[in-house]
């Protein structure tokens, strides 16, 4: 094959140059602000410490273990007025209890019970992994994409997801070691390897095929990383010894939020609580379980600072990091109320995929609801068939009915257990993908082949 | 036809093999350390982003295998994106200024790379550029065969020659300088890097 000069510098010039143009525009986005904040708790949080408490008589009825062996209080949401218990460890949350809302009853999955199934469930809707839906966010909604998906600070990750690649890590040597060599080079983007480079990939993008396609995005990659690193060579990854490691990360996620750089952030919070202590919410044995209370104390503390931070601290002049950022606080299940043969003093807490709770605030977010809510409130309470067939050792709480052209709880017994008669995380997380305007292809279904439906979302929740 | 049955078992392998995706640091460190470098003191593709303490958080971002059930044998995280572009052109950017620095061992690059043979003969003519023995069109093809796969189209050969080498435009630039572009535009090659 022979080319001469001629064809070869009209076919470079027309691969690079009509590129700049349009797509540089991302940087300078007019539209409004907004990013998702998924604040994640591996390990199966047990929410009868916090927001799905059960009164004493259900410890002396040997049904409920409660290791901190007092009354919970009526926690009203001010905003729809719905109760329901809480300890006494939720306390320091009070003063925010206008800003953030409590769904409580989440049928998980009925097949499923293991950490990274369920993490899995809610994070990709489907149990073996797959798009974790964080950077779909950035893809198919209408919002100018950001360069980077995300940030992420996971120490400690269950779900498998084949999309993280566009998740900056949070805290690592190697991103500071990254964004300190990006201080230190340039890269020009006119220089005649640059355009051979990004001409390459953008001629053998046009045919067809998976390779053509990557080709593509290769291409449009290449171009946006020019200014990406231009806008991390800006960015203080650097650890601020002064900020908890929450504030940390919240620190620079206000610094990308602002620079418009990410669509989402993820944060787990685990392993190692503020004092040092091993923090374990996966309480099967009888010791763990014991020393909940003062793991939850601690975490609701950390939640406590996470929600000041975010309503105090400015995005812009007129609006504040809560203002602008949809925030999740999530685990994977909720906990079984005790262990078969364990007595009630001595007894540890397996996995519930039937009740788990999730609490929500910031932008497009109602606060001060309660919604959903489980059964088993009493040891006198009659449960339904559909409890009774799922869970005939009586050791799960189980969601009540949600009527979804109600957006509210009702008392039906149904016999049976059908998952569409329960608040099912789909339906969580379908709310958050209606916030962001998500692209319904992406939207979480129940059942199997033509017969799937999309899930209802909570648009109650909605502001 | 009926012998031909066990094709049927071969499609899915067919649809992962066509996900459009990097190759992912696996392979392209398998790649490199059959094609290019001998061996390195430290894990090649850490040692060519060639910060102080191993990229662990990094390199997971290039695109890895998955084995999983759902994964069916494809790549994890290899979208290009441009994030994980940036973390491409460090790598690529270093193993080129690492290629580099057999003309001047002054260039900076730290820890042990120590590259193939047959990479280094061609590097001693590119050594000496711009004189005619390092414009010599089967010392290029050469060089491009050794690195690149058996299935990339000879245009990208001729596109690659003739803008590094016929177009007369980097005649100016020093031997190192010549061999990093030249070097870092082979690699960034999207069939270098993508999987087909």
């Amino acid at each position: 094959m022979v080319i001469d000069r001629r064809t070869f510098l009209k076919a470079s010039a027309l691969g690079t140059s009509s590129f700049f143009l349009p797509h540089w525009s991302w940087a300078n986005a007019s539209q409004e602000p907004h990013q998702l904040l998924h604040i994640h708790l591996p390990g199966g949080v047990d929410f009868t410490y916090l927001f799905d408490a059960r009164p004493l008589e259900m410890t002396q009825a040997n049904l409920q273990h409660n290791y901190m062996n007092e009354e919970p209080f009526v926690w009203e949401g001010p905003t729809n007025g719905r109760r329901t218990y809480a300890t006494h460890l939720t306390k320091p949350l009070l003063p925010y209890q206008k800003d953030f809302s409590i769904i409580n009853g989440i049928f998980m999955d009925r097949q499923f019970v293991g950490h990274d199934q369920l993490e899995n469930v809610m994070f990709t809707g489907n149990p073996f992994g797959g798009e974790a839906y964080m950077p779909l966010l950035n893809k198919y909604t209408p919002q100018t994409p950001t360069p980077l998906d995300g940030l992420k600070k996971a120490e400690f990750m269950f779900f498998s997801a084949s999309n993280m690649g566009g998740m900056l890590p949070f805290g690592s040597k190697s991103t500071e070691a990254l964004v300190d060599k990006l201080q230190k080079s340039t890269t020009d983007a006119q220089s005649a390897t640059f355009q051979f480079i990004a001409s390459r990939m953008k001629d053998i993008g046009v045919g067809k095929g998976q390779f053509s396609l990557a080709s593509s995005r290769m291409y449009e990659a290449y171009m946006k990383s020019v200014p990406l690193s231009e806008q991390l060579k800006k960015t203080n990854v650097s650890i601020d010894p002064n900020l908890n490691p929450d504030l940390q990360f919240l620190n620079l996620f206000n610094q990308l939020s602002q620079q418009n750089s990410i669509r989402a952030g993820y944060l787990s919070i685990d392993s190692i609580s503020a004092d040092g202590n091993v923090f374990g919410f996966d309480a099967h044995d009888s010791g763990t379980a014991q020393s909940q209370p003062i793991f939850y104390k601690v975490l609701v503390e950390r939640l406590a600072s996470i929600i000041n931070y975010l309503k105090t601290t400015p995005f812009s002049s007129q609006k504040s990091l809560l203002d602008v950022t949809t925030v999740v606080i999530s685990t994977e299940f909720g906990r079984t109320m005790r262990q078969e043969f364990a007595t009630i003093d001595a007894t540890g807490t397996d996995h519930n995929p039937y009740c788990n709770s999730i609490l929500v605030a910031g932008k497009g977010i109602r606060g001060g609801m309660v919604i959903g809510e489980s059964d088993f409130k009493t040891s006198s309470e009659n449960l339904s068939g559909a409890h009774l067939q799922i869970d005939p050792k009586k050791i799960n709480l189980v969601g009540r009915v949600f009527d979804f052209e109600k957006q509210a709880v009702v008392l039906d017994q149904p016999p049976v257990f059908d998952a569409h008669h329960y608040l099912n995380i789909g339906s969580v997380m379908n709310t958050f993908f209606d916030i962001f305007s998500l692209e319904k292809s992406y939207y979480r279904k129940l059942g199997n082949g033509a017969a799937a439906q999309v899930l209802p979302s909570l648009t109650t929740l909605l502001k | 036809m009926k012998k031909y049955w066990f094709l049927l078992l071969m499609l899915p392998c067919l649809s992962v093999a066509q996900s459009g995706e990097f190759k992912g640091a696996d392979e392209i460190n398998t790649i490199l350390l059959d094609r290019v470098v001998e061996s390195s003191e430290q894990p090649l593709l850490s040692m060519l982003f060639q910060f102080q303490e191993p990229p662990y958080d990094l390199l997971p971002l290039l695109g890895t295998y998955d084995g999983s059930i759902i994964g069916n044998g494809a790549i994890k995280n290899g979208t290009p994106n441009a994030f994980n572009m940036i973390l491409w052109d460090v790598l690529i950017g270093n193993l080129s200024l690492r290629l580099s620095q057999e003309c001047n061992s002054k260039v900076f690059f730290v820890g042990k790379v120590l590259i193939q043979k047959n990479i280094l003969s061609h590097l001693s003519v590119l050594c000496q550029w711009p004189i005619p023995a390092s414009k010599d069109i089967q010392l290029y093809q050469s060089l491009f065969d050794d690195i690149s796969m058996f299935d990339v189209p000879q245009s990208e050969f001729d596109l690659w020659y003739y803008h590094y080498v016929a177009s007369g435009q980097y005649d100016k630039e020093t031997p190192e300088q010549y061999i990093r572009e030249l070097m870092y535009a082979l690699f960034m090659n999207p069939y270098f890097l993508l999987q087909r």
